[in-house]
Parts: C-alpha cells; structure tokens; sequence
C-alpha cells in the first residue's frame, strides 16, 4: 500500500493513544478500537496457572516477611544495645548500692540470680542512661518480682518519657516510691548477655574476616567494651561462646534495712558475686551502697534500688539507693555474667 | 487492571512485598493477561502460557529482590517475561520445532481474517495480530506502551533502548496501524498479515541469535 493516502496520524493523538490507561481508552475510530481491544483485560478466574504462580509465591513469603520485618529487626537490636548499656551500668549502681549481687547465669538477672561477673568499674564507658556514676537513686524498680503489669519487653515501653529506649520502668503502682525519676529505668531480665552473645555469633562468624572494619561498627562498641578492649573480644567471645550453656554463677546478697514508724528507711547493702563456669572463670566482685527508702512503719517492706536488682533483705521500706560499685576482675571467664566487663 | 487506579496497585504491590497471598493473587490477576498476550507475540499464542508461568516462577525466585512501585513491576515482570522469551526461542532453535510451530500457526491464522471486516467489535486476538504484523521494532514498543502499559521509559529498559527510540517506534507503529485499518479508500487487507510467511515469525529472533 502507498502511504499518501493514509491520513497523517498526529503525534499528539499518537501518545494519547499510546498513553492511555490499560482498560480504559476512548475507541472511537478504528485505531483506538483495534488499541483498546489489545490492552483489554478480561475478567480473570482462578486458573491452574494462577495456582502455579501462587505457589512459587508461598515458597517466598517467608523471605518477603522477614525482610519486611527487617527495619524492625534493626531498631530491636539498636534497642537491645541500648538495653546493654543501660542494664549494665544499672547493674552496676545496684550492685554497689543496695548490697546487691546479681549473677546472671542463665542470660537473664532475676532476682535470685547473682552477678557473677564482679568487674563492676564506675568508669566502664557502657554508662548509659542510668550511668554508674550518676546517682542512680532516680531509677527506682520495684524489687519485687515483675508482675503481669511490668513490661518485660525491651521495645515495649511503659515509660512516658523515652519510647526507644527499653526503659521497662516498672508500673508506677508496682514502685511506691514513685518513680521519681524521668529516667529509664532498666529491666532486671533483659541482661546484656543475649546481645554480647548475638555480637560474638556475629563478630566470630565471619565479621571477624574483615573485623578491622567491622569492629568500628558502633554496633560492636559494647562488646568491645564488655570485652575490655579491642584485642581481647577474641578470646572473649569465644570464652562467652564456648562457655554459653555452662555457666555458674553463685553469690551472696547482704542487705540491711531499717525503718521507722514514719515511713523512713535506710538501707546498706554489700554484695558478693562469684561467678564460675565451665570456660575456666571466676569472678568476684563488691559492692557496697546505701540505700534509704520510705515505708510503711512496721511492715517489711522491698528496699528499691536503681538499676532494678532485687535487695534480699530490707527491712522496711522501699527507698531509693545510691552508691558507686567497683569491681576488680579476676580471670572473668565462665557464664555469661562476665558481660560486663569494664 | 481495569478500573484499578496506580495508587491501588502501588498499595496492593505493597502488600505483596509483605507477603500477602491475596495481594500477589490480585497482581497476577492484573498483569498476567497482559503479560501472556504480549510474551504470545513473542513466541506464539500456543507457548505463551508456559512461558508466562515461567516468567512468574522466576518473578517470585526474585520479589525478595524488587525494589519499586507498580510501574517498576510491571516492567521488572515484562523483562524478565522477554528472557524467559529468549530463551524458550533459544530451546526451540535446538530442537526439532515443526510440530509446534504448526499448532501456533494454526492457532494465528484464523482470527485476523475473520475479523478484520468487523472492525466495530475487533477482538484482542484480531487486535495483536494486527499489531504483531507491524516490524519488529515497531510492534514491540506498541506491545510494550499499549499492551503492558508501560511507559515510555520502563519500555525502553526493557528493550535496551533510549525512551526516545521506544516513543518514535511506538509512534510509527501506531502510524502503521492505522493506515492499515483506518478505513481508507479500497482495501480492507491486512497485508502485513497476510504475507507473513508459513512460519511463526518471533519478534525477537534477531536478538536471539
């Protein structure tokens, strides 16, 4: 066919054409019908193909749902760090201040468990919120057991004033010294031990081929820090590696309380921790501390101190405490509870 | 993807991405005719459901890797609906390909002479044959502009080619096009059709060589 005698088809029309959106269309001459029969879309049913198609797609849906998850993931391991800190310079104020000692032999401070890992330095730099040097008496927890209302979750915060930080402030109602701090105040069962250990996976499994860079990783300062410097988280890690599922941890807790009829208390404390396990450690640490505290007169009452550590015997009262720890480091090596390192 | 806005195909993609069944049920429903209509014109109508259904295998293998909107999905499939194309083309080039390429003729043959008096009700098949009879060039950037809705952009990332290439194919594609069913003095022939020869022209065998 010779061209001249087709009518000139206008650019503009061209890209209206060519532009317009599948399934709609205006098809009024014979191009835009031929056009709007190419782009139709006909109604779809279920088709052995489409089931086909689906079932590829479920074999990924595990991938797309953990990487969706992924940004989440991230912010709880910022947080979890940061829980880190904080938990250890809490545990830290708490050891040194109400005659306190933790040990964490399982991962987990509870309040039976005592802190192994006695090498509680106020200069450790994992000072966090509740610094060690601070007085941490403004970081009330309850020293009783958390209950159904105290968030244990790390990124489930109860605490109006930082919804990032793991604050897992014990319920105002549950602290009758009445969180007098804006503070977050720390969880006593989110140790640090499960984050130095995910960073020891992560810096022994195959960070550590380019570790020179990736110990620079801010996410690797508390391990460093836990492990007492660079050159050390080597054989840090594989002491917390190895020694994961082993590791004992025993300690003495000595509190002393007094209380009067108008609702005033004072606390001292000294705390011992020993800690061993099977990897080969020992740790001692001391605490010393004070605490004072408001009660109600006569009654036994909880001793609270910062840092959320369970007092074993206070007399009356629950008070806040304050204090500085120091610790001396053995050969820390064994459970868990050597996390906190200075 | 009639009556479906850009922004609810954005937002159903999303959900997709998440791992919502329904979400990709919904995608699929959406660009699959399309995808098996364009990847027919590549291969033939009679292999173009294989192909597709390969086509999404490999779009799910990789979804954990997209990254972008509805527009970018539609293209990203269209690419990889087009090497799935190659490739099946390479397979057919190795083995014996008669039998198959007779069923495809059979299949191509039949609509465009029916339909091309009836230009009122053209059918979707009538349609891509029309467009199928345009040169290769041509016919793959309207297939890829009017039959996959891609822009001119996404349309050129598919081919390999500048959008500018893609706008002015496209354009003389549709210039084509309409010179052949704009009713013009004398004839209704389709004459592109109908001097094809007795084998199944893939659009794309050059690059497949």
């Amino acid at each position: 066919m010779s061209t001249n005698r087709i009518p000139r088809l206008a650019r503009r029309r061209a890209r209206a054409l060519l532009d317009q959106p599948l399934g709609g269309g205006v098809a009024d001459d014979a191009l835009g019908r031929v056009l709007a029969a190419a782009r139709t879309t006909p109604a779809a049913d279920a088709t052995d193909a489409e089931l086909f198609a689906v079932m590829h797609f479920r074999a990924v849906t595990p991938t797309l749902r953990s990487t969706a998850r992924r940004p989440s993931m991230i912010k709880s391991l910022l947080t979890k760090l940061v829980a880190t800190k904080i938990v250890a310079g809490a545990a830290v104020a708490a050891a040194a201040t109400g005659g306190v000692a933790l040990a964490a032999a399982d991962g987990q401070f509870s309040a039976t468990t005592q802190l192994a890992a006695p090498a509680l330095s106020t200069d450790a730099p994992s000072s966090g919120a509740a610094g060690t040097d601070a007085p941490s008496s403004d970081a009330p927890v309850s020293s009783t057991p958390p209950s159904d209302d105290t968030s244990t979750a790390p990124t489930d915060s109860t605490s109006p004033t930082d919804s990032t930080a793991p604050t897992d402030s014990a319920s105002p109602t549950d602290t009758p010294t009445g969180s007098t701090s804006p503070d977050p105040s720390t969880s006593p069962s989110d140790g640090p031990n499960p984050s130095l250990h995910g960073l020891c996976v992560a810096f022994t499994s195959g960070v550590s081929a380019s570790h020179g860079n990736a110990l620079n990783n801010p996410a690797f300062t508390v391990l460093i820090t836990a492990a007492g410097g660079l050159d050390n988280v080597g054989s840090y890690c594989a002491t917390v590696l190895g020694t994961d599922d082993n590791g004992d941890g025993s300690g003495k807790g000595h509190g002393h309380g007094q209380g009067d009829d108008n609702g005033q208390g004072n606390g001292n404390g000294h705390g011992n921790g020993n800690g061993q396990g099977n990897g080969n450690g020992q740790g001692n640490g001391n605490g010393q501390g004070n605490g004072n505290g408001n009660g109600k007169s006569g009654e036994p009452g909880t001793v609270t101190v910062s840092g959320g550590a369970t007092v074993s015997a206070g007399s009356s009262g629950n008070g806040h405490g304050k204090g500085h720890g120091h610790g001396n480091q053995g050969d820390a090596e064994g459970g868990l509870s050597l996390s906190l390192q200075p | 993807m009639a009556g479906r806005t850009a922004d609810d195909f954005d937002a159903t993609l999303k959900r997709m991405l998440r791992g919502d069944e329904d979400a990709f049920r919904t995608v699929y429903r959406a660009l699959n005719p399309a995808l098996v209509r364009y990847l027919g014109a590549l291969v033939g109508t009679g292999d173009a459901e294989d192909v597709a259904s390969e086509t999404w295998a490999q779009v799910c293998r990789d979804l954990p890797k997209f990254r972008g909107d509805g527009d970018g999905f539609r293209g990203w499939v269209t690419t990889i609906g087009r090497h799935r194309a190659m490739d099946h083309l390479r397979a057919l080039r190795v083995r014996p390909q008669a039998a198959a390429t007779e069923a495809v003729l059979d299949q191509r043959r039949a609509p465009d002479e029916a339909d091309t008096e009836a230009l009122v009700a053209i059918s979707t098949e009538a349609a891509m044959e029309l467009i199928r009879a345009l040169p290769q060039e041509q016919a793959e950037a309207v297939l890829l502009r009017v039959v996959m809705g891609l822009d001119a952009k996404s349309a050129g990332r598919v081919l390999g080619k500048r959008p500018g290439a893609v706008r002015t194919a496209a354009y003389r594609g549709l210039q084509t096009l309409a010179a052949t069913v704009q009713p013009a003095p004398a004839h209704q022939e389709i004459p592109a059709a109908g001097a094809a020869s007795d084998t199944f022209r893939p659009l794309i065998a050059e690059e497949v060589t």
